[in-house]
């Protein structure tokens, strides 16, 4: 094990080192030197095996091949999966997949005893037309045209004020589908949540109809029945007040079970369960 | 370097937890981690040695590099332990020890020296290069001579630039070969590295 060339190696090296040399004046003997770190180098232990228990123990320490690598892939993918299978319930739960999928669902889910729309008819219930925006004004839960955009107070829902004007909000989407029932996390495909619920924004109430377009219309005190004491409960967004410029009436119409603030300035959507 | 031939495999297999190649690897490097430990912290060497070796282990699968860069890693790690081992011991009260007797040279006539020192184990070498180094160049002359990394991995292990190394490892040489070119060869008398003599 030994390295005659080491100790050689060093003393070479310390010969191209003049610039610092400390000791132009002394004559050396290097040969010592050598035999010193010949000596240092001589690496002749029989004794390097690693014990069996050690040699365990050491192969016990290695991670397992790409353990986390596998780990991350696995939850991504079951996260995907949630998340996909969420979304795909979302969306037949409000009728807003395409027709023949949604008749699928529809035939699937009340297979097994849920009842989601079927693609080929209106939601249940659903309030509003689907011809326009700014349909689907309650008339349990008008919105407040004369008091546009004001804050809301929070925690107070049966009395937030609108968002500034939603232009094309209070009424039903475009396909017909009830606002006001789409907590934030989905402020486009209302009626997640309760089919049966009443617009949101203008348009609160479950018997609501929208016939007229309230677009625009800030709406507070939509719904007296909105879960208060939210304190985003409401319009009280007044940055949500634009609406959603795809999403006509009730559409934006948002609101959930918490009685959440929308995405889109409404006073609320409406859960009344 | 021992492994170095087929590192990229051996390293792969060590990944796997092939009992063989860890031992394979152990073999390799041991001797000299154990030796250079020993000058560092004496009886703690084995447990420091081991140690490092659990903790290289463990980080086996991000280690990239080649034999030289496993054997410096190791290195870093056994310094790190090192440092841990010593920092624990000073918070012990520590048992005070007597002047170190080297080795006694006989008066043999001229080459004397160079003679006694051939006969010399690794154990009176290291005991030879800490009665005259400082600590930092004994280890600095441990890891280029012993463990046998080049200047620039030693700069990395002891947290200097590749120059300084360099130069104190030039001054260390030169201070070996003066003091021990300077040893008085008396009979039965001992001598201590740094060449003074006492009387026996």
């Amino acid at each position: 094990m030994s390295d005659p060339m080491s100790s050689h190696r060093i003393v070479d090296d310390l010969l191209v080192l003049d610039a610092v040399d400390d000791f132009d004046d002394v004559e050396f003997d290097y040969a010592v030197v050598e035999d010193l770190l010949q000596a240092l180098a001589e690496l002749d232990d029989p004794d390097n095996e690693p014990s069996p228990v050690f040699l365990a123990e050491m192969i016990a320490a290695i991670p397992a091949p790409a353990t986390p690598a596998r780990r991350g892939v696995r939850i991504a993918v079951v996260s995907g999966a949630l998340v996909l299978a969420a979304a795909g319930s979302a969306a037949a739960a409000n009728g807003s997949l395409p027709a023949p999928v949604q008749s699928a669902a529809h035939a699937v889910a009340r297979a097994v005893g849920v009842d989601i729309p079927d693609g080929r008819q209106g939601p249940p219930e659903s309030s509003g037309s689907q011809d326009g925006p700014g349909h689907g004004r309650s008339d349990e839960a008008p919105g407040r045209p004369d008091d546009p955009g004001q804050p809301a107070d929070p925690g107070r829902s049966d009395e937030a004020p609108g968002a500034p004007a939603d232009p094309g909000s209070g009424g039903v989407g475009p396909d017909g589908t009830p606002p006001g029932q789409i907590g934030n996390e989905h402020p486009d495909p209302p009626g997640i949540d309760n089919p049966n619920a009443g617009g949101g924004g203008g348009g609160g109430g479950p018997e609501s109809q929208g016939e007229e377009s309230t677009g625009g219309t800030p709406t507070t005190e939509s719904n007296p029945d909105t879960d208060g004491g939210n304190p985003n409960a409401g319009g009280g967004n007044p940055n949500a007040g634009g609406g959603n410029p795809n999403a006509s009436g009730g559409a934006n119409g948002n609101g959930n079970h918490n009685g959440n603030a929308t995405a889109n300035g409404r006073a609320n959507g409406h859960i009344d369960d | 370097v021992g492994a170095a031939d087929d590192f990229p495999g051996l390293l792969k297999a060590v990944r796997r937890g092939d009992p063989e190649a860890v031992a394979r690897l152990y073999r390799d490097e041991q001797p000299r981690l154990l030796r250079v430990l020993q000058a560092e912290v004496g009886d703690a060497a084995e447990d420091v040695a081991s140690q490092a070796w659990l903790e290289i282990m463990r980080a086996i699968d991000k280690f990239e590099g080649d034999a030289r860069g496993f054997r410096s890693l190791l290195f870093t790690i056994a310094r790190r332990r090192v440092n841990d081992h010593r920092r624990r011991r000073s918070r012990r009260p520590a048992a005070p020890t007597e002047p170190m007797e080297l080795y006694v040279v006989h008066d043999a006539g001229p080459g004397v020296e160079s003679e006694a020192l051939s006969r010399v184990g690794a154990d009176d070498a290291i005991e030879i290069l800490q009665g005259i180094l400082d600590p930092q160049d004994v280890e600095i002359m441990l890891l280029r001579v012993v463990a046998d990394l080049p200047a620039e991995e030693v700069a990395e292990i002891v947290g200097l630039s590749p120059g300084a190394v360099r130069v104190r490892q030039h001054r260390a040489v030169k201070r070996l070969a003066t003091a021990l070119g300077r040893l008085p060869v008396a009979s039965s008398n001992s001598v201590t590295p740094s060449g003074d003599r006492r009387e026996a």
